[in-house]
């Protein structure tokens, strides 16, 4: 996770192609997740994955819904609280690249081997002084701390809970940090038959983020692959471009590299981004009737996001040439979004007898607002603009009723009608009904199975609509309105205007509709607790850009399509354990187990059966974006294998190979190597199963918890791995790296050489091919906590009320074979969802902190 | 209190009543864009539109910008790549092996935007009511822009789509022969040259004209060695009406030059400028310049990514002016050590010596392609992607040179000479009459051969001009670009005419079939 950045959650595997980000509401408005929260005012968090349970909430539910509800202050004493944690990150695992003298003995024979003169960066202008460890240049030890305080408790009938945070985080690449700070008032308070309240945040962020300028700069792929012949400055690079002399690649006999000086890049390119958010709710409650109540709830979010950069002058890869590498320039960006969301409901609650009712019907209007001005100085050039407006509106019309009987017999049933402007006139509006049933049998009178002393029955289906991924009026081709010509003497640039970008006219609603049946169970009085859920989760007309063809002339990005449909099933399994201990000591283990499977059902309008981004295809009846590539195997140790190595009509199938080639299948036996057709379905970027293991631990004042996590049987692409192992260009290399020759044969490293003379060598470094594949499966202890809580008697001597010190630790140890920085990838898009392109990997953080309350 | 209450209710019922409206309301105007239903209404909306097809030229894989020369000139025998880019390299080393690698990505892709820039102003155009005259234009200069597109798409990777109708998301067309390809860009190129004025003056100089559609039709007829109606095309531009619209400049070098653009010897230039911004695809700061200098620029002043083959200079070399000088087009196409025939402390690279660059082995002995580079202003200075040359699609040199080509084929080999002669002449050289009378019809073939190396060398005509004389079908033609291009030894007979179609492509369109052996 960035620093500031929003975690990745999945609720029940990628159920759509887009946006699989669960909907937060948090404290009545709707919201996205966002790095603004403080974790500390959070009073209770529900997260809800059954449809039927989620379907009030409309159409942005389809992913789940997490409800986050913030504190409010109670009758009763002022409580006084606060925390301060402080603590040290860092990317903790590194590639292990050569030094300058491994690296110069490789890239020589590489350059040899391509008949290349030797760079005489290597030969004799060689420098041994010079040995730049990029990733030490670009990686530091991160700090994070975090300080809170909060005051809550009732003034008259007022009830209040006001908070001050602040997070800082110095950030583990140089030049790269977040902060943020927040404030949080909540009332809320009782007139009669009216009660009214609000909650509200004020949130301050300030984020230097990682600078990613450029075409192919990728800095945690350059960080490994930049030579340690370069240094990250010299007066050798110094010139009119380069005034304070980054390394880089020169492009002439002394030494040549794409390779980019990324903590050069980190430093010339200051960009910060502000932000500040408004977000809140205020409600009014109206008690028409006894069980009957209206509410009003208004909502809003208003943010003001503010970039402002600078790019001072430098070059920081060979051969980027541009009008403001020799000065200075300057970029500025303003964003402000608004969501206003007005509800009115009425619920309806009581209680005759054995039955029980609760209802509720409203209506709920949301509106978005989203303006994005942007501004460009280059030198003292003029600045330029190009603003651009998003707004939409929401309409949902929502019902619910639920029954229950003597707590034995429960059923709910609920209706939505929900319109979006995102879609045309004849798809705006849908239906999404759900229902779902539940039978307390343990409560029976015939229940007299005494091990088991709880045990519930439900089934649920929910049918929820998705219009997340869409922005607004993509449902129609809009003119372009910047194309121009030059003509004439006086070069006068006329306007032009016509459709760069394709756009389908009948977008509709993506619907998912999810049938659960689960159980829960406790054994023996509780000892064991169960819960088990099977689901289909079926998505209809996933809404995704989709790739097009090239042909079509289509530009500035694929159009938005109704896809195809894709089924989820999977089993969620969740065991707790609680065993009756001495007094002293306690401790309970909670296993989570889940399995999902995900499947393309259908193609929706499109006339193919298979899809492709990259080097991942996703194919009607297989789940999305399998790896699609080459099958190697092995290595040609001599003339004779390759002579041998014949397809079915007799041909030698590799004529172009020599010894030490990789020998690729002719997967669809049809006598020709293809680099099509010879392609095959080489694994899945999804587990096999997931499982989480989580540790309590109490003796006495002390505590220890700990969070397992383990990911098994899925497929990564290692991209960083392929930048420095296909040795055909000039980057530094993997400790322990070689390459084929007669006198050093191996089965591990083909033949390799600088300039890729050959077609063999062409060959050896296909990136399309299994040769990059890993397995990322993992173990990690993802979070371990000891703490010591003082008792109230020791307390109440110091005035405290409540007091604890911990210490934890986040990612502290991960088994995996995966041989890059993180297994843990969740890719670049949904179709290469197992790519390793160089992300940012999941951070070791060790903090230590006091809670205290008065 | 129940005042406040009151108060209270009342100002929420207000703001929910006044605000329901514009709450309800799903049918949102769109404040940043005009909507595709609301254009193509007027005269200004044709105007813009047929504006926008020319604003396409200034991408990356377009006619004249930087990749292209790349497929007509470094693939060639003529040039070779020596960028550290491996993937760059194999499409002058003619072993590519990934087909969707940026270059022949964005090469295939911008050639495509252009045919649906085009398509879209002949479907709606037409029905347009408006001056009649702009609109017979606007239609000519469309269908012209598409031959021009076509052309390379055909030249290049062979099998192809034709798409004549503006492009809806899910299509997935099949390729076509490729002989119906070619009847479209004739159909468009006759049609282009009816509707077209012969000329344009002020802030519309620069616009196709009914002579660049002669000549590109002239280019095409013959690229099928349909001789007798390339003759017919080109006839136009030469003794017919537009004979007094066409003539050679006098200096050479003014043909790649900034300051000397859209001349007497332009039949159809792209149009570059240098603009400070070189923002990317058609946004407010894009790019209107070429791109094309960096990559052919010597170290110092560009990537040298691509160079010219030692043997194109002794080509120059075979033969001096009537006056007994080294022939001046040498200078104007070749930057090397003896650029300026007194040798490297003489030749200017970019505002200093040769000499004073102090090259290594690496460079020394290296020719640079000099034709579109920036070097005579740019002085001690890096090339910027926002060159202002103007490119060259269509030279009179050319289409004179063409014209003799096609007389020759067609049997009229003394018919011929006075067009090479024209071309001659104007770098100093006896005319062929003088030098060579009495050639052969093959003699007069081999002849021209050299001419259009000496006279057209670095302006992306060679690759075309070696398949249609027959280089890569046959083995011994082909042995003897394997002798001047050892790059040549990747050819494969049936497979490196045409470069392989962007996997991608296929990938998610099962009707498109890889090029053969690919």
């Amino acid at each position: 996770m960035l620093p500031g950045g929003a975690a990745k959650i999945d609720i029940r595997g990628a159920g759509t192609f887009a946006n699989n980000n669960p909907l937060y509401i948090i404290d009545g408005m709707y919201s996205d997740a966002t790095p603004d929260f403080n974790p500390s005012d959070i009073e209770s968090i529900q997260i809800l994955k059954d449809a039927s349970a989620a379907a009030i909430y409309g159409s942005r539910a389809a992913n789940g819904v997490i409800i986050i509800t913030t504190k409010k202050g109670k009758s009763g004493p002022l409580v006084l609280s606060g925390s301060i944690k402080a603590g040290v990150q860092a990317v903790h695992k590194r590639y292990d690249m050569m030094d300058v003298n491994e690296y110069r003995a490789l890239a020589t024979s590489l350059y040899q081997a391509g008949g290349l003169t030797v760079p005489t960066s290597l030969s004799t202008e060689f420098d041994p002084a010079i040995n730049t460890n990029w990733q030490k240049e670009f990686l530091r030890t991160g700090a994070v701390g975090e300080y809170n305080l909060s005051l809550s408790g009732a003034i008259k009938k007022v009830n209040f809970y006001i908070s001050g945070n602040h997070f800082s985080n110095k950030g583990p690449v140089i030049d790269n940090s977040f902060s943020r700070s927040g404030l949080r008032i909540n009332t809320n308070t009782k007139f009669g038959r009216f009660t009214i309240g609000q909650n509200v945040l004020f949130s301050w962020t300030n984020e230097d983020p990682i600078a990613n300028a450029g075409v192919g700069v990728n800095p945690f792929v350059d960080m490994i692959s930049m030579p340690p012949v370069v240094p990250l400055k010299g007066s050798r690079y110094i010139s009119p471009e380069n005034p304070e002399g980054w390394g880089i690649g020169l492009n002439n006999a002394y030494l040549s590299t794409l390779t980019a000086n990324v903590p050069a890049l980190q430093r010339l390119d200051q960009f910060e981004q502000r932000n500040f958010k408004i977000r809140g709710n205020a409600f009014l409650d109206f008690r028409i009737a006894k069980g009957l109540i209206y509410r009003f709830n208004f909502g809003l979010e208003k943010t003001v996001d503010k970039g402002e950069g600078t790019r001072s002058p430098g070059t920081v890869r060979q051969g980027t040439p541009s009008p403001n590498n020799n000065q200075p320039a300057s970029f500025r960006s303003r964003g402000e979004f608004k969501s206003t969301l007005f509800e009115h409901t009425v619920n309806y609650d009581e209680t005759f007898g054995n039955h029980k009712i609760s209802a509720v019907a409203g209506i709920s209007l949301q509106r978005f607002d989203n303006p994005i001005f942007r501004y460009t100085t280059i030198g003292t050039n003029p600045t330029s603009e190009d603003p651009y407006t998003e707004k939409s509106n929401f309409i949902g019309i929502l019902g619910r009723v639920n029954y229950s009987y003597k707590e034995k017999y429960l059923t709910s049933l609920t209706f939505r009608r929900d319109g979006s402007s995102k879609f045309s006139k004849n798809y705006r509006w849908g239906n999404f009904p759900s229902a779902s049933v539940a039978w307390r049998i343990s409560k029976e009178n015939f229940w007299k199975v005494n091990a088991v002393n709880d045990l519930k029955l439900r089934a649920s289906y929910g049918s929820l609509g998705n219009s997340e991924f869409l922005n607004a009026w993509m449902y129609y081709a809009q003119i372009n309105p910047f194309p121009k010509a030059v003509f004439g003497p006086n070069e006068v640039e006329q306007l032009g205007a016509i459709v760069t970008k394709l756009a389908n006219s009948d977008l509709r609603w993506e619907r998912k509709n999810t049938t659960n049946i689960g159980l829960e169970a406790a054994f023996l009085n509780s000892l064991f607790t169960l819960s088990a859920d099977y689901f289909i989760a079926k998505t209809k007309d996933v809404l995704i850009d989709l790739p097009i063809n090239l042909t079509t002339g289509n530009a500035g990005g694929n159009p938005a399509v109704n896809a195809a449909s894709l089924r989820n099933n999977g089993f969620e399994l969740a065991l707790t354990y609680r065993p009756k201990t001495a007094k002293d000591f306690k401790w309970d283990a909670t296993l989570n187990f889940t399995t999902i499977r995900n499947k393309v059902i259908a193609f929706g309008n499109q006339s193919t059966k298979y899809t492709q981004v990259g080097d991942a295809r996703t194919q009607l009846g297989r789940s999305i974006g399998e790896w699609y590539v080459l099958k190697t195997d092995g290595i040609f140790q001599s003339q004779a294998e390759i002579d041998a190595y014949k397809g079915k009509t007799g041909q030698v199938l590799q004529p172009w190979s020599k010894p030490g080639d990789i020998r690729y299948i002719d997967v669809d036996n049809d006598g020709v190597i293809d680099l099509d057709k010879d392609r095959y379905y080489a694994g899945t970027p999804w587990a096999k199963w997931e499982s989480g293991l989580l540790l309590n631990f109490n003796y006495k004042n002390f505590s220890l918890n700990m969070q397992w996590y383990a990911v098994v049987g899925n497929k990564l692409y290692n991209r960083p791995r392929y930048t420095v192992d296909r040795m055909d260009q000039n980057t530094n290399f993997r400790k322990g790296a070689t390459f084929w020759t007669p006198q050093n044969p191996s089965t591990e490293w083909p033949r390799a050489a600088i300039g890729a003379p050959d077609q063999g060598i062409q060959f050896n470094v296909l990136p399309q091919s299994d040769r990059w594949l890993e397995n990322g499966s993992y173990l990690r202890l993802r979070n371990l906590e000891v703490a010591y809580t003082f008792n109230k008697n020791q307390l109440k001597r110091i005035g405290f009320n409540e007091c604890r010190v911990f210490l934890s630790g986040q990612n502290l140890l991960t088994i995996t074979k995966y041989k890059g920085l993180d297994p843990d990838i969740t890719g670049v898009n949904i179709f290469e969802r197992g790519l390793d392109n160089g992300q940012y990997p999941a951070l070791r953080i060790i903090s230590a902190g006091v809670r205290f309350g008065l | 209190m129940k005042k406040i209450i009151k108060f209270c209710l009342a100002t929420t019922l207000m703001v929910s009543v006044s605000s329901c409206k514009k709450y309800l309301d799903l049918d949102i105007a769109n404040p940043n864009r005009v909507d595709e239903s609301n254009f193509w209404k007027t005269g200004a909306d044709a105007l813009k539109g047929i504006n926008a097809v020319y604003g396409n030229f200034y991408r990356n894989g377009s006619p004249g910008s930087r990749w292209t020369p790349f497929y007509f000139d470094i693939r060639s025998d003529d040039g070779y790549s020596t960028s550290p880019w491996n993937e760059l390299r194999s499409v002058g080393a003619l072993n590519i092996t990934q087909y969707s690698f940026e270059v022949n990505y964005d090469t295939w892709w911008h050639h495509w935007r252009g045919v649906y820039r085009a398509n879209q102003v002949l479907a709606n155009v037409p029905a347009i009511t408006m001056d009649e005259t702009l609109k017979k234009q606007y239609i000519g200069e469309a269908k012209f822009l598409r031959a021009v597109y076509y052309y390379n798409l055909v030249t290049i990777w062979g099998n192809i789509p034709l798409i004549l109708q503006p492009s809806k998301p899910d299509d997935k067309p099949s390729q076509v022969p490729q002989e119906q390809v070619w009847a479209q860009i004739e159909k468009d190129l006759t049609e282009a040259a009816e509707a077209l004025p012969t000329s344009y003056t002020g802030d519309e100089i620069g616009r196709a004209t009914k002579g660049a559609a002669y000549g590109l039709l002239g280019r095409a007829y013959l690229q099928q060695k349909k001789y007798q109606q390339a003759v017919t095309a080109l006839q136009w531009l030469i003794t017919g009406p537009g004979q007094a619209l066409y003539d050679l400049v006098p200096n050479f070098a003014d043909n790649f030059k900034h300051t000397t653009e859209n001349n007497k010897e332009s039949v159809f230039e792209i149009q570059f400028k240098m603009r400070p911004e070189n923002g990317g695809d058609d946004g407010p700061t894009s790019n209107v310049g070429t791109s094309r200098a960096p990559f052919f620029a010597p170290p110092g002043h560009g990537f040298s990514d691509a160079n010219m083959q030692r043997w194109v200079v002794q080509e120059f070399l075979k033969e001096q002016t009537a006056t007994g000088e080294r022939d001046p087009r040498l200078a104007a196409t070749a930057l090397y050590d003896s650029t300026d025939e007194r040798g490297p402390d003489f030749t200017i690279v970019y505002g200093s010596t040769f000499t004073s660059k102090n090259y290594d082995n690496n460079f020394k002995n290296r020719v640079w392609y000099h034709k579109y580079l920036d070097d005579y202003f740019r002085i001690n200075q890096f090339e910027v992607f926002n060159s202002p040359i103007n490119f060259r699609l269509i030279r009179f040199s050319d289409v004179l040179l063409m014209y003799a080509e096609a007389l020759n084929a067609s049997g009229q080999t003394a018919a011929a000479y006075p067009y090479i002669d024209r071309v001659r002449q104007r770098a100093g050289m006896k005319t062929l009459t003088v030098a060579m009378p009495g050639l052969t019809q093959a003699q007069f073939q081999k002849q021209l051969e050299h001419e259009r190396i000496v006279e057209l060398t670095g302006e992306s005509l060679r690759w075309n001009d070696l398949a249609r004389w027959g280089y890569f079908d046959d083995a011994a033609k082909l042995a003897e670009l394997k002798a001047r291009d050892a790059e040549f030894n990747n050819f494969i007979i049936g497979r490196n005419k045409y470069m392989p179609i962007p996997q991608t492509e296929i990938d998610i369109n099962p009707n498109l079939k890889q090029n053969p052996k690919w």
